[in-house]
């Protein structure tokens, strides 16, 4: 039947019916609630990263050197030690205003969710995900600073996401804009239960929200502590539009989440202590402490 | 041009070389500069060059390939783009003959196209597994704008990449 086909083609339509075979085999595989790395993962990631890292830290200079000198060429100076000492009081000055800024910034971050018992690990975020569809943030911890697959990550303003891929040094986030992160989540007010999912614009919907919940617009949600990944009572939106259909039982929510997620530079990944983890493992195992 | 194995492997490194620089660029240096509602698709813009420019059976494999790197910079993974690429590949090797790129217009147009077309299909896929019409939509509304950045930038990079694959094109079109 395939006589008519040459070897080269032959090959081809082989290579063709191999490869798109694999690649469902791939895609029905693939694990949406996290990733676990390969050794060759691992070492692209971390030896790539630090370009994306550096690629920031170059940003944050070139801002400072524009801010310091480049605003300063055209202003006349009485003397030139005057210019000198104006020069370094400004650089001072700019320098602790981004220190308070920035402290300010961890305080709060360092602040918020302080009752949690969780340790913390600061992160910088030094990337996004290729794919604008898919809504990642890579950051500046890994393994090495005791980060695993699944522990939630925070802003001072909220909840981010999850850590879902994690390499020595770094970690990819999946932030609760993405289709693929759930949250278990109550509406602060009402207490009403439903699943909060990313959806597109940059928004939330809060999915099975019963039609009778009296639920309104800039109602605040919140994790519920279900679904064992987020703890519980994390700021994860306001609920900015609600839709009841005529049919169906439950109503269209849609969330705006409390991070803006457009400017967040630096995240909090939440590590559960020891005994949470044993905790944890002991219910896996289906037994108890 | 046929290629040997070992050309194939040259060339099919040096493009991973500028893929992972322009994934970098894509994932840090452009959201640097405050432009994050952006995110150039450099994978599809080597894939589609591939399927237009080089004729070798192992086509579905440097595919592949380079979906594996860029897996490297997205957690969306490298099956469902290979599955994407591998059908776009193939639409395009019916066009091949009758779409002749021979001016920078033609070649934005068709790039262009092209890379909504790629949309288009991993919408479908996108669809198949959400079933949120509205939702696949915006998504494919999205990557309109990426397609069309993708094809103004083409030109260039079908003469880097033709260089970096030693394709004389016009020769080949004659041929």
């Amino acid at each position: 039947m395939f006589s008519f086909l040459e070897k080269e083609n032959r090959l081809k339509v082989a290579l063709h019916v191999l490869v798109i075979s694999i690649s469902l085999v791939g895609i029905i595989k693939r694990d949406r609630v996290y990733s676990e790395t390969s050794y060759f993962e691992r070492v692209i990631i971390d030896s790539l990263a630090p370009i994306q890292s550096s690629i920031f830290f170059v940003k944050d200079r070139t801002k400072s050197f524009v801010n310091n000198y480049i605003y300063l060429v055209n202003v006349k100076k009485n003397s030139q030690k005057l210019q000198n000492q104006i020069s370094e009081l400004e650089n001072q000055i700019f320098q602790l205003q981004e220190l308070k800024k920035e402290n300010q910034r961890l305080k709060s971050l360092l602040k918020f969710g302080e009752e949690l018992s969780f340790e913390r690990v600061l992160a910088r975020v030094i990337g996004w995900d290729s794919n604008n569809s898919i809504k990642v943030l890579r950051i500046n911890r890994g393994k090495v600073h005791g980060l695993k697959e699944k522990y939630t990550v925070i802003s001072a303003k909220g909840l981010v996401g999850y850590v879902y891929r994690v390499s020595d040094d770094f970690a990819d986030v999946i932030t609760i804009l993405h289709q693929d992160n759930r949250v278990d989540a109550i509406v602060t007010r009402t207490r009403s239960h439903g699943i909060v999912e990313g959806y597109s614009n940059g928004k939330g919907i809060m999915k099975y929200v019963t039609r009778s919940e009296p639920i309104a617009i800039n109602d605040q949600v919140m994790t519920s502590g279900l679904g064992n990944i987020y703890p519980k009572g994390l700021k994860v939106g306001t609920i900015s539009k609600i839709e009841k259909e005529s049919y169906g039982i439950t109503q269209l929510v849609e969330i705006n989440p409390s991070v803006d997620f457009r400017r967040i530079e630096e995240v909090i990944v939440l590590l559960p202590g020891e005994d949470q983890d044993r905790k944890k493992q002991a219910l896996v195992n289906g037994g108890g402490e | 041009m046929n290629y040997k194995i070992s050309e194939l492997s040259l060339s099919f490194l040096v493009t991973v070389l500028l893929l992972t620089f322009l994934e970098i660029v894509a994932t840090a240096f452009i959201p640097a500069l405050g432009i994050s509602n952006i995110m150039l698709p450099f994978d599809i813009l080597l894939i589609l060059f591939l399927a237009f420019r080089v004729r070798t059976p192992y086509l579905p494999i440097l595919v592949m390939g380079i979906q594996l790197f860029h897996s490297m910079f997205t957690v969306e993974g490298w099956a469902h783009g290979t599955l994407t690429g591998v059908i776009i590949c193939i639409l395009i090797a019916f066009l091949r003959d009758i779409v002749e790129l021979t001016s920078s217009f033609l070649t934005i147009v068709v790039t262009s196209l092209a890379c909504i077309a790629w949309y288009l299909i991993s919408s479908v896929f996108f669809f198949v597994s959400v079933r949120d019409f509205e939702l696949v939509s915006s998504r494919f509304i999205d990557g309109i704008p990426e397609s069309l950045i993708i094809g103004l930038i083409s030109p260039i990079f079908f003469l880097i990449l033709d260089k970096i694959w030693r394709v004389d094109y016009h020769r080949m079109m004659e041929a």
